[in-house]
């Protein structure tokens, strides 16, 4: 499962640029944002919720908060960053977190 | 003595064109927008990543808006976010945004808001999993990225951005599963009607359809999706036939289809958290998409200095929002003694008749009562907070009634986005509970920040030993 670019001679796209998500190291057209970067590598899950479900980017202009991530250090929207080369985005806490027990209160 | 005259918060189509009708008056604007362009939804700009691209009507009206605003010299700051409106000692406005890290702020004697809308999505279980993403986002995702969310996609909810949706998917090489509209063919066939006062666009929209209809694609009209099914991310979905008040009538019999995709939205609220801090009357109404701030024509509040245009004034459509932003303007204009009284009966005539469009389609996206009955107990309201629809109800009938009570007592709507992908929802959860009309039910306090803000920009730069430490009281 991931997102797909349009293909075909009419659309032409920058440059592909190498950026490490968690550690390992991904391909993404320079000027996209981070979050079709990842999703176009596959990975839509940007976080874990406190009950250990997964999310993901939902709003996609910035006021969802779900793709927040850590880009070069700091806490902000995936999909409101350009990508450039060498970005070293991480997710904050653990993407594969054991599921807590259910109807636990976050605090 | 004021930064500014004017500060225009959003550069969509209301506000892009309340700057260019200020600017020819030689009023000093500032425009801030959160965006990297303006534009704004419609409008939205490609990303540098697209280097060329076949036209579409909205990139040839946005790139003519975009030269226009710099050819007339507006200052407009872009990636900035207002995080505070409040009076000065000086009776001016004072606004705090952020921008490239830091905090700033900029006084004036006038504010339009143009805030646009935000989408509401009224969820059902499974609604927060990966993959599952609005239809307004997916716009986004099309206009900036040339991009599809997957390869076998749902697009469901109601209203145009349905079928907009659903077109785009298909010129961008996905493939739509299903098609899964609330509104029946008949609900459709009234708001054409209406509709006519666009001609140009109700023949685009045939166009799109005839484009669906090529590709064989399964339309299931007067139908809701009931449940999204997935692990760590959408497999397939439900779903079922609604009555005429949008009310799940599957009585157990499932229809699943799978999908690795889904775009789903139910209409647009205004975005009035700017409007509502700044402490302007607010009215609901259900047919311009909710709450939205109160104006007149010419989008004067009931503060004195806070004018707003477009849709966080009431879903008038975007046919109607440059219109609604140079009204705006006008009224400004007045406001501050940089222009006389001018007559304007045409200018509000098309205002009107452009927002007829607007209207009709915002129509078939107003909830019917019978819509909030698909929402399960176990379903995520708060997506932020995870919070679930069992867990407001029981706090609602502990007694907690209003939005700033239930918000306390649960965390719904205390997360990072605000409130604003939930608050729509609680209330109409809080309706079957209490039975209060949503002018009983109200809204939460907005308090500033209005968007999250690092720490970083807050504390600034220091060094401990310049922080003054008070002389240790005597023993």
């Amino acid at each position: 499962m991931r997102f797909f670019r349009q293909t075909g001679s009419k659309v032409k796209r920058s440059q592909l640029v190498e950026f490490s998500f968690n550690g390992t190291t991904y391909f993404g057209h320079l000027g996209e944002s981070v979050t079709v970067a990842l999703a176009a590598n596959g990975i839509i899950t940007t976080r874990m919720a406190h009950d250990g479900s997964a999310r993901g980017a939902f709003c996609f202009m910035g006021t969802c908060q779900e793709c927040v991530l850590l880009i070069g250090g700091l806490r902000i929207e995936a999909c409101q960053v350009a990508l450039s080369e060498g970005l070293i985005v991480q997710s904050i806490g653990s993407l594969y977190e054991e599921p807590k027990a259910k109807g636990g209160k976050n605090v | 003595m004021s930064d500014f005259d004017l500060i225009i918060i959003g550069a969509g189509a209301a506000g892009s064109h309340a700057a260019l009708e200020a600017a020819k008056a030689g009023a000093k604007i500032l425009m801030l927008d959160e965006q990297a362009e303006a534009g704004g939804q419609v409008w939205r700009a490609k990303s540098p990543s697209i280097i060329s691209a076949p036209k579409t009507p909205e990139t040839i009206a946005g790139d003519k808006l975009r030269s226009d605003l710099k050819s007339n010299n507006i200052l407009h700051i872009a990636n900035a976010r207002v995080w505070q409106i409040e009076k000065n000692n000086d009776d001016l406005w004072n606004i705090g945004y952020l921008n490239n890290g830091q905090l700033h702020n900029a006084t004036c004697k006038a504010i339009i808001a143009a805030t646009g809308a935000q989408e509401r999505v009224i969820p059902v279980v499974g609604a927060q999993l990966p993959g599952v993403i609005g239809l307004a986002a997916a716009t986004a995702l099309f206009k900036q990225h040339l991009t599809i969310p997957g390869k076998q996609t749902i697009v469901a909810g109601c209203g145009p951005l349905l079928i907009f949706t659903a077109y785009e998917i298909l010129r961008l090489g996905g493939k739509i599963t299903a098609i899964v509209s609330l509104n029946s063919k008949t609900d459709w066939a009234k708001a054409s009607i209406n509709m006519m006062a666009r001609p140009d666009l109700l023949l685009r929209g045939a166009g799109w359809l005839a484009k669906i209809a090529a590709a064989r694609t399964p339309i299931y009209w007067q139908s809701t999706i009931t449940e999204i099914i997935g692990d760590t991310h959408i497999d397939s979905v439900n779903i079922s036939r609604v009555d005429a008040n949008w009310s799940s009538v599957s009585q157990g019999r499932k229809t699943n289809i799978k999908a690795d995709s889904l775009c789903m939205g139910h209409g647009l609220n205004p975005a009035i958290e700017a409007t509502k801090l700044a402490d302007a009357t607010h009215i609901y109404t259900p047919e311009l998409g909710g709450w939205h701030v109160k104006t007149d024509d010419f989008g004067r509040t009931d503060k004195v200095g806070l004018f707003a245009a477009g849709d966080n004034a009431g879903i008038y459509g975007a046919g109607a929002a440059p219109y609604r932003g140079k009204l705006a303007a006008i009224a400004v204009l007045q406001f501050l003694k940089l222009a006389n009284a001018e007559n304007t009966d045409r200018l509000v005539a098309r205002m009107k008749s452009a927002a007829k469009f607007g209207l009709a389609t915002t129509k078939l996206t107003v909830l019917r009562a019978g819509m909030i009955k698909n929402t399960q107990q176990t379903a995520i309201i708060c997506r932020c907070e995870t919070v679930s629809r069992q867990q407001l109800e029981i706090e609602i009938s502990s007694g907690a009634l209003s939005p700033n009570a239930i918000k306390s007592g649960t965390r719904c709507g205390m997360g990072p986005c605000g409130g604003r992908y939930c608050s729509d929802v609680v209330a109409l959860i809080n309706q079957t509970i209490s039975g209060k009309t949503r002018q009983q039910i109200g809204l939460a306090t907005h308090r500033p920040p209005l968007r999250p803000l690092p720490i970083s920009a807050i504390a600034q730069n220091f060094d401990y030993d310049d922080l003054p430490i008070p002389a240790p009281a005597p023993l």
